[in-house]
Parts: structure tokens; C-alpha cells; sequence
């Protein structure tokens, strides 16, 4: 079992994955934006992080930059729903700045386990 | 006595804060000898103040005793009377909202007691300091009165500290003293506030000889291709900071002053686009016009006189964009200006803020494209986010493309990316260059390779570098 920071800028999507986790016995920890996340980490450093991409104050592929900079070891799942024009990658730059794993959303409560179980034993 | 002075042993910091009444806290702590203040500050609260008070006059080099406010919200406390306690923490929240979001790394404030706050602005000059509390002033007073200017119902006052330690709390001067003694415009970026910020001060706008002419790359996110370049003027206000947009000449700047702006930018692109077509630059150039220039028959007949002559043969490398355009401007009116300035370009484009609704007049009159101006915006990016998805949905109903100007962080230029925007330009995607350079293709990860390479995190400024 490992301890999740959760990175999302919408509260449902941070209820729903915290349900999802906690149901499969992770504990949660969760952030509104990349910036509080990083400041979370820094302070408490999680096992794991499951990031959204397009988010204020700090959005997703910087902050997995700094995650991956600050704490090498760390699992990083990306997660995005492609924003309004969908023809962008932004879930291939963000494995290309170093998540281990991505999830384009909306995915299954399975999906995402399997992410973090994925990239945990990377 | 230099910041050192108040570092040298703590105590002189103590001193200060002692006297301020800061030494007491409102947890029943154990030592007992210190008086709880209401409201004031835990000593959790105090200790990390202090910490992050002494690491920031640390770094610094200046009169710290010099930056440290005292902002007082007592009569506000008055005018609610019994209802104060109702409201209290209400307005609390408020006034630190404004404080979380206005102040930058450098400063810092704590709630001091029931009615008064303590704000320190550690990297700034006095009167810099001083001027960057008669904003937070006022945007306190915006907040509780819906106003600016409310006399002196949020009062702030200035802390001295002499080399004893002893403190004086003074009453700051009134804004128009304090502007007075300051040569330059540097914080006001609204054009729409502009009159009602300066009313009754009298200022000298900055001098064209202290305006330089660059170039900001645009890019189109579509086909990802840089290749055209905003001509961008701008006045070096102290180091890293740059005043452009209507701050290039400051608020006391008046339509012929803006005139004689637009026209040295008109010049100066003229050169540039006479140089780039001899070298075989293939390169647009879109260079802004302020409504001002436009809106008057004769200074519109005097600019578009000298597009002729300056643009004369090139004028498929140009792109006006106007600035500056009230909201509701008549359809007319607006036919008018785009019908002159085409003659003269390959296309126009507009620059509007986040609340226009001219959508419908600007695609009648042949707008090409609508720019977002988020130079003008200080908002916190939580609120600019929906505003910036919205202003696409709006003007795509209007079949127009769409611009984002002043990209000033790696989550707008995902937000840019993601709302669908055709074109984006701003400080956190391109450097400004002196002259336009050849088209070039742009990959989406480029504004992200830096944050590889630099040293520790980005600090977020939301300043226009260059």
C-alpha cells in the first residue's frame, strides 16, 4: 500500500480518485493545483503522485518535472482529459518530462490502479 | 542602521516587534509572562513570521526598517459597530485574500490583532514600498467599500525604527504626496482604471526617448510555426521590470502622447519590415495602435497618412492590432478605424479584455482575430482559467481566431493550448528579440526544456521579462 498525493484542480475528480485509492487501501493526500502539491511533497513526501495536466498556479508537466528532479524515486502518474481542442498531446510531453505512466481520462477505477501498480514496480 | 542591524543578533528584531505588541500570543502558552493579544498572531504563527522575516532581510540589502506597514482596519470595525462580530471573520478573510494574492515572495504580513495587519515589503526602496501599499490599500478598500478611494477607511501607517530600537508608527502620506515623488509609472496596467486611479494627480507621462522597440514572437499553435512578431515598445523601469501596453508612458499620458507613440512604433516598423524584406524574411510584423490614435478624425488622418509613407510596398507584412478599444464601441465607428487601418495591412486584429462582448461588430467589420489581454490582468489564475475557455467559446461563435496575449506561465500556455486558441505570445513561451527573425517552427515541449535545465523552480513572476 502506498501514500498518494493527488493532483487535480477539480474537487470531484480528487473525491472520486480518493475513493478509488483509499478503497484499494492506499492513503490520500490531496492538492488543488502543482504548486500546493509540490509544497505537500516537499513537506511530506508521498510514495506516489497522480497528476491532472492543465491546472492554475502550476500545471502538470512542470510540476512532474520538479517532482522528478526533487525526488528521483517516485512514482508519477499523468492524467488528462485533452482540453477543449483534444488534438494535443499532452499526455506524451508529460511521460517525454518523466511520468511513469499516463491515463488519458475519463478511465476506469481499474485504469488507475493499474497505473500506480504499473509504475510502482517500474 | 542597514537590515544587518535589525539580523545582527535578533534582538533588535525582537526589540521591534516587542513594541509593536507582536511578543504576546493568544495560545496559553506556558511561559506565561507574555500577555495573550485577541486575535493576534499564535506564537506558531509569530515564529514562522519571524523566520521568514529574518531570511528575507537577510537577502537583503536595503532600510528594511524602512518597508514595514501597519495596516489598520479599526474604523471599518467602527462603521459595522454591533455587527462586527458577526462579520469579522468574513472580513478577515477578505482583506487576507487580498494580502495572499497581491504580495509577492519578498513580502510578507501578519494579522497583528483584531484591526490591524502588518505588512512588510523586504525587497523594495522606500518609496517603492510605499507605493506598493497604497495598492494594497486600495484594493482592500475596493473590496470592503467597493471602492478605492474611501478616505481613510483602511488607514495605513508606516513603522520607524531608529538605531535604538524604538519604534514610531507614523501616518503615511497621502497617495498624491507619494506619487509625486515618483518619477515613473509602474504599477497601474489598466487602461479602463486609468482615469479613475489618478483622478486629481497631475503627472508628466515617461519621454519616447526612454522607449525601445522590440519584437515578441507569436505562435501558432495549430501548425505550431512562429512567424509573426509583435512589435512591442517598452520603457525599463528597474531591473527585470519592464512597463509596456498603456504602462509605456504611464497615466499621465494624454491622446497626443499616445499618438506620438503609436507613430514612433509605426516608424520603427517600417525600418524593420523595409530590412526583413530585403533579406528575404518571409515574417509578419503586428504592431498595435491605441483607439485614442483612432478615434479623432484628424490624428487618424495623420496616422493612416503615415502608414502610406512609412509602410509604402509592404504593407502584406503588416498587421495593425488595436488596443485600447472601449467596450460597446459602435459598429460604425468600428468600421471606420479597421476600413483605414486595411488599406494598409494584410489584416487587423484586436486586443480586448476578458469581459468584451463585441464579438458579433468585430466579425462584421472584418476583424481577423480577437486577442485576450492578460498583461493587463494581476488575477490569480483560478479565476482567469473559466475566462480564458469562455472568450474562445465566445468568439468562435463569431467564426474568429483567437489570440492570448501576455502568457506569462507555463499553466496559461496549457490553458491557452487546451481552450483551443489559435495564436499565443507571452514571456513564459518566447524572449522578446530586437529584430524579427525568419519563420521558425515552434515544438509544444520548448517553453518546458528550460525548467530542465535550471538550477531550483521557477519563481512564478508574473513580471513582463524580456
Amino acid at each position: 500500500m502506498a501514500k498518494v498525493l493527488v493532483i487535480d484542480d477539480e474537487e470531484l475528480a480528487r473525491f472520486t480518485m480518493r475513493e478509488i485509492l483509499e478503497s484499494a487501501g492506499h492513503e490520500v493526500v490531496e492538492a488543488g493545483n502543482g504548486r500546493e502539491g509540490l509544497e505537500l511533497q516537499r513537506k511530506d513526501p508521498c510514495d506516489a503522485v497522480v497528476t491532472d495536466i492543465i491546472m492554475p498556479e502550476k500545471e502538470g508537466i512542470e510540476t512532474i518535472v520538479e517532482l522528478r528532479k526533487d525526488f528521483p524515486q517516485i512514482t508519477i502518474v499523468a492524467i488528462s482529459g485533452g482540453g477543449r481542442t483534444r488534438n494535443l498531446d499532452f499526455l506524451g510531453l508529460a511521460q517525454k518530462f518523466g511520468a511513469d505512466r499516463i491515463l488519458a481520462k475519463p478511465f476506469s477505477d481499474e485504469d488507475l490502479l493499474a497505473a500506480l501498480t504499473a509504475g510502482r514496480s517500474r | 542602521m542597514n537590515a544587518k542591524g535589525i539580523m545582527g543578533s535578533g534582538t533588535l528584531l525582537g526589540n521591534v516587534l516587542t513594541r509593536l505588541g507582536l511578543r504576546g500570543t493568544k495560545d496559553p502558552g506556558p511561559s506565561g509572562a507574555e500577555p495573550p493579544i485577541p486575535f493576534g498572531p499564535t506564537r506558531a504563527e509569530m515564529a514562522a513570521f519571524e523566520q521568514r522575516l529574518s531570511f528575507l532581510l537577510g537577502r537583503w540589502t536595503g532600510e528594511a526598517q524602512d518597508n514595514i506597514f501597519v495596516i489598520d482596519i479599526s474604523k471599518c470595525r467602527d462603521h459595522l459597530g454591533p455587527r462586527w462580530p458577526e462579520v469579522r471573520d468574513k472580513i478577515h478573510a477578505k482583506v487576507q485574500g487580498i494580502l495572499n494574492t497581491r504580495l509577492t515572495r519578498q513580502e510578507l504580513f501578519l494579522q497583528r490583532d483584531e484591526v490591524s495587519y502588518l505588512v512588510v515589503f523586504a525587497g523594495a526602496t522606500r518609496r517603492n514600498a510605499q507605493i506598493r501599499a497604497l495598492v494594497v490599500n486600495q484594493a482592500i478598500n475596493e473590496r470592503l467599500y467597493g471602492q478605492e478611494d474611501t478616505g481613510e477607511a483602511v488607514e495605513v501607517r508606516s513603522i520607524r525604527v531608529d538605531s535604538a530600537g524604538n519604534v514610531e508608527v507614523d501616518k503615511e502620506p497621502e497617495p498624491e504626496e507619494i506619487l509625486d515623488y515618483v518619477p515613473e509609472a509602474t504599477l497601474w496596467s489598466k487602461p479602463r482604471d486609468h482615469s479613475r486611479r489618478m483622478r486629481g494627480i497631475k503627472r508628466k507621462p515617461a519621454k519616447l526617448d526612454d522607449v525601445r522597440v522590440f519584437y515578441r514572437p507569436m505562435l501558432a499553435i495549430r501548425t505550431r510555426i512562429v512567424s509573426t512578431f509583435m512589435c512591442l515598445p517598452i520603457r525599463h523601469v528597474r531591473e527585470h521590470f519592464h512597463a509596456s501596453s498603456y504602462d509605456v508612458l504611464g497615466p499621465g499620458a494624454t491622446k497626443d502622447d499616445l499618438f506620438a507613440l503609436d507613430s514612433m512604433t509605426l516608424r520603427h516598423t517600417g525600418e524593420t519590415v523595409t530590412r526583413m524584406v530585403r533579406t528575404g524574411s518571409k515574417s509578419l510584423v503586428a504592431l498595435s495602435v491605441h483607439y485614442e490614435t483612432l478615434a479623432e478624425t484628424t490624428r487618424r488622418s495623420e496616422y493612416i497618412a503615415l502608414c502610406a509613407k512609412v509602410l509604402a510596398g509592404n504593407t502584406s507584412r503588416v498587421v495593425f492590432e488595436v488596443v485600447g478599444l472601449p467596450a460597446g464601441v459602435p459598429e460604425v465607428r468600428l468600421t471606420e478605424l479597421v476600413t483605414a487601418l486595411r488599406l494598409n495591412s494584410r489584416a487587423i486584429i484586436v486586443r480586448v479584455a476578458p469581459d468584451c462582448h463585441d464579438f458579433a461588430a468585430f466579425r462584421a467589420t472584418g476583424v481577423h482575430a480577437v486577442g485576450l489581454d492578460l498583461y493587463e490582468s494581476r488575477r490569480r489564475e483560478q479565476a482567469l482559467f473559466p475566462e480564458i475557455e469562455a472568450f474562445v467559446q465566445a468568439a468562435s461563435n463569431y467564426s474568429l481566431k483567437t489570440y492570448l496575449f501576455g502568457v506569462r506561465s507555463l499553466s496559461i500556455y496549457t490553458a491557452a493550448l487546451a481552450a483551443g486558441f489559435d495564436y499565443a505570445a507571452g514571456h513564459a513561451l518566447t524572449t522578446a528579440v530586437e529584430t524579427p527573425e525568419k519563420a521558425y517552427l515552434y515544438r509544444m515541449e520548448t517553453p518546458y526544456l528550460s525548467l530542465l535545465a535550471a538550477p531550483g523552480p521557477s519563481n512564478g513572476s508574473s513580471e513582463p521579462l524580456l
